[in-house]
C-alpha cells in the first residue's frame, strides 16, 4: 500500500468515525446532524470503504455499503486525500461539500464543518473534545496502521492480543482498543483491561498529542499513570505516532 | 478501577515526599527526570521510593527515611550488600592514592591476573566501566577476528544501551541493526536457520546465560539450546559472547559458563564484579588477542584504580565465602516461604530463575496489573520487591532477613487480599 492510500484509510477509516463519536458530547454538531435518515458510502480503489449513516437523528460510521446509500466513489486514492485535507489547510477537510446537493445531506456540509473545528482547533469552549476526539483519531489511525501498513500484520503479531484503555476525568469517557479484534470504542471496556493509559488532565494530553510529553518524567509526577503491561503502552504509542505523522500538514 | 483479585494498597503505610520533591526538580532539569533502569516509569510509580539516601547490607534508606530489606541490589551490583567492609577499604585505599594517573596502576595488572586464573577459558581480559561498553567492544572483536558483519542475538535479550542493541526506540536508524538478527531463546531450529541463512557472515552469537527479561519469566535454557548454541558457533567460525554482565560470579565463582555448559569465546562481566564500584570487564581467548588488541577500546576513567581495587576484593570474598552457594541457598528459601505465602493467601504465584537471581509474580496475570499490586504492598511494608524484573539475592540477607521479609510481604498480603 502507497503512503497516498494509507492516508486515504486513515481519513475514512480513522478521521471521519470521529463525527458520530463527537456528535454524542458536541450539541452543535448534534444539531446539525440532526433530521431525515440519510446514508453515504464512500469508497476507492484497494477496499476502501465507510458508511455514514444518520438514522433517528443518530450518525454512525461503520464499513460496508448497503443499497439505497447516496454513492462516493473516488477513482484513485489521492483523490481522497485531496478532498479530505484540501489545500494549504490544516490536517482535515472532511469532503462533504461535494454531497450538499444530495437529498437530505447538506447539513453534513454544517457538520462537517463543526468537526474541523473541533479537530483543528484548541478553544478553550472545546479543548476536552478536542483532545478526545484527537485521540480517538490517532487510536483508529494505529487500527488502519495495523491492518493496512504492509509492516501492520507482524507489527500487529507482536504486539500481542491486548486490551488498551485511555482515560482523562476531563473526557467524556474512556477511550478503547481492542487488539485482538482491533475494535475501538468509548465508555467501560468489554473486558478487563492488559494496560490503561490515564492523563490527570487536558496539558497532559495535549502534550502527548503534539509530541511534546516528556512521559517517563509525567508517569514519575503522576500527571500521566499507566496501569498493567508497560511496554504495550509504548509499542502501541509508536504506531500511533507513525500513523498519525501521515495525517499531519507537512505529509501532503 | 477494581484490580480483579487483588486490592491496592491503601493507605499506604509509607510516605514519598522527599522523592517526589526531588523528582518535580528532577523533572524540570533532566529528561525523564530520572533516566534508564532506575526509572519510577518501568516500576510503579508513585508506590515507590524515586531516591536513594543510604545503604548498608541487605536494606537501604530513601530520602524520607523509608527503610527497605532489598531484593534488586542496585539492579545487581550488591552482591555482598551495601557497604561491604573488606570491599570498601580496599577501594578507600586505592582512591587514597589518586584517581585518573596518566598510567594505568598495578591493579590493571592484578585483576587481568585474577580474572584469567580463575575463568577457565580465559587468557586476556580488558575492562571499562558498564557492560555496554563491553557487550558492544565484544562485536567488534568477534567481527575483527572473523572480517564478518552479522551478530545473533536473542530476542528480547537486554546487552545494554548502545544502538545495536537498546530496548529504547529514540534515535535509532535502520542501519543500526542491519546485522544484528535476533531469535526466540531456546528455539534451535530458529539459530539454526539464522546460521543457515547468512552462512559465511556471522561474526558471533551473543547470549545471555538464562534468558531474564523484563516484563517475563526468566527462562534457563535447555541442554539442546547450549549444545546448539557451543556446536553453530564452532561449525560456522563464529564466536560465542557470553554477556554475563547481570549473572556473573553470583551463579558460580567462575563464570556461569561453568553453570550451564557454554563454552565461550568472549565472556563480559560487570554487575557482580566489583559490589557497586563501576567496573566491567570482558576476557578471552588467545587466539583471539591479537584481534582484540586491534578494536580501540579507552574512557576517561577506565584506569580508575579504586574499583579494580573493590574488584579484587569483591572476586577474593565471593571465591572464599562461596557466594554463590550462599546466595542459592538465601533465594531458595526466600522462594519457598514466598510460594507458601501466596498459598495461605489464596494467591497462585509463580517463580524462575536461578534462586540466586529469583523472580516471583502473579499467575494469571497478563497485565502484571496483579503483580503490581502485590509489589506495591510489598514495598508499602518495607520490602523492595520490582514488579517487572527479576530480583537479586544478596549475600548481606542473613536467614532473619529473609524471614522478617516473608512476615512484611505476608501482611501486605493480608492486606490486598482480605
Amino acid at each position: 500500500m502507497t503512503d497516498t492510500a494509507l492516508k486515504a484509510a486513515l481519513y475514512l477509516e480513522a478521521v471521519l468515525p470521529a463525527l458520530p463519536l463527537l456528535a454524542a458530547h458536541d450539541a452543535p454538531m448534534a444539531a446539525a446532524l440532526a433530521g431525515p435518515d440519510v446514508a453515504l458510502s464512500f469508497s476507492a480503489p484497494g477496499g476502501l470503504s465507510t458508511r455514514l449513516a444518520i438514522t433517528n437523528n443518530l450518525p454512525a460510521v461503520t464499513r460496508t455499503p448497503k443499497p439505497g446509500d447516496a454513492r462516493l466513489w473516488f477513482p484513485t486514492a489521492g483523490q481522497v486525500v485531496r478532498a479530505f485535507d484540501g489545500a494549504g489547510r490544516f490536517a482535515l477537510a472532511v469532503p462533504f461539500g461535494n454531497v450538499a446537493r444530495l437529498p437530505r445531506a447538506g447539513r453534513l456540509v454544517v457538520a462537517g464543518k463543526r468537526l474541523e473545528t473541533l479537530l483543528n482547533t484548541r478553544a478553550d469552549a472545546h479543548l476536552a473534545l478536542h483532545a478526545w476526539g484527537s485521540l480517538a483519531v490517532g487510536i483508529r489511525a494505529a487500527v488502519t496502521w495495523l491492518r493496512r501498513h504492509p509492516d501492520g500484520p507482524g507489527t500487529h503479531a507482536r504486539l500481542g492480543r491486548g486490551l488498551v484503555v485511555f482515560a482523562c476525568p476531563a473526557f467524556p469517557a474512556p477511550l478503547w482498543l481492542d487488539l485482538a479484534t482491533l475494535e475501538t470504542g468509548s465508555g467501560e471496556p468489554p473486558q478487563a483491561f492488559t494496560v490503561r493509559i490515564e492523563f490527570a488532565d487536558l496539558a497532559t494530553v495535549i502534550a502527548e498529542l503534539d509530541h511534546q510529553l516528556d512521559a517517563p518524567a509525567a508517569l514519575g509526577l503522576g500527571t500521566l499513570r499507566i496501569t498493567g503491561y508497560l511496554p504495550l503502552a509504548e509499542n502501541l504509542g509508536l504506531i500511533m505516532l507513525k500513523a498519525g505523522n501521515l495525517l499531519k500538514p507537512n505529509n501532503h | 478501577m477494581p484490580i480483579s483479585g487483588l486490592k491496592p494498597p491503601t493507605p499506604l503505610r509509607l510516605n514519598f515526599f522527599n522523592s517526589q520533591s526531588l523528582f518535580r526538580r528532577a523533572a524540570a532539569v533532566i529528561p525523564g527526570g530520572i533516566y534508564g533502569h532506575t526509572t519510577p516509569a518501568a516500576t510503579i510509580p508513585g508506590a515507590v521510593p524515586y531516591f536513594a539516601a543510604s545503604g548498608q547490607g541487605c536494606r537501604y534508606r530513601d530520602v524520607d527515611g523509608n527503610e527497605f530489606i532489598d531484593f534488586m541490589g542496585g539492579y545487581g551490583p550488591m552482591v555482598l550488600g551495601y557497604h561491604h567492609p573488606e570491599v570498601e577499604a580496599a577501594a578507600d585505599s586505592a582512591r587514597r592514592l589518586g584517581a585518573a594517573f596518566n598510567h594505568p596502576t598495578s591493579l590493571l595488572v592484578e585483576l587481568a591476573e585474577k580474572l584469567t586464573a580463575r575463568i577457565d577459558f580465559a587468557e586476556w581480559a580488558v575492562f571499562a566501566k558498564n557492560g555496554a561498553d563491553l557487550t558492544t567492544w565484544a562485536i567488534m572483536v568477534a567481527r575483527e577476528v572473523t572480517h564478518r558483519p552479522k551478530i545473533l542475538k536473542i530476542r528480547g535479550a537486554y546487552h545494554g544501551t548502545h544502538a545495536w542493541c537498546t530496548p529504547g526506540h529514540g534515535g535509532l536508524i535502520a542501519e543500526d541493526r542491519a546485522h544484528i538478527h535476533d531469535f526466540p531463546f531456546n528455539d534451535v531450529a530458529a539459530l539454526e536457520a539464522l546460521f543457515a541463512k547468512h552462512r559465511g557472515q556471522v561474526a558471533g552469537l551473543i547470549l545471555t546465560p538464562f534468558h531474564h527479561p523484563a516484563f517475563a519469566d526468566s527462562a534457563l535454557p535447555t541442554p539442546e539450546f547450549i549444545a546448539a548454541a557451543n556446536r553453530l558457533c564452532h561449525e560456522h567460525g563464529a564466536l560465542l559472547i557470553l554477556d554475563d554482565v547481570r549473572c556473573g560470579f553470583r551463579l558460580t565463582v567462575d563464570g556461569s559458563h561453568t553453570l550451564y555448559g557454554y563454552t565461550p569465546d568472549l565472556a563480559v562481566y560487570c554487575k557482580a564484579l566489583a559490589n557497586g564500584h563501576s567496573i566491567s570487564a570482558c576476557v578471552g581467548r588467545s587466539p583471539h588477542k591479537a584481534a582484540a588488541s586491534r578494536v580501540f577500546l579507552t574512557g576517561s576513567y577506565w584506569n580508575d584504580p579504586a574499583p579494580m581495587a573493590a574488584a579484587l576484593a569483591t572476586l577474593d570474598i565471593i571465591a572464599r565465602d562461596n557466594i554463590p552457594a550462599r546466595l542459592s541457598a538465601l533465594g531458595q528459601r526466600f522462594v519457598a516461604g514466598f510460594l507458601s505465602l501466596g498459598e495461605k493467601h489464596g494467591i497462585r504465584l509463580i517463580s524462575s530463575g536461578p534462586p540466586a537471581m529469583p523472580y516471583v509474580r502473579v499467575a494469571d496475570d497478563p497485565s502484571f496489573v496483579r503483580t503490581q499490586a502485590l509489589c506495591a504492598a510489598a514495598v508499602a511494608h518495607g520490602v523492595f520487591l520490582h514488579p517487572h524484573h527479576n530480583w537479586f539475592m544478596s549475600a548481606a540477607h542473613a536467614e532473619p532477613d529473609i524471614d522478617e521479609a516473608l512476615d512484611r510481604i505476608g501482611r501486605a498480603l493480608a492486606l490486598i487480599t482480605k
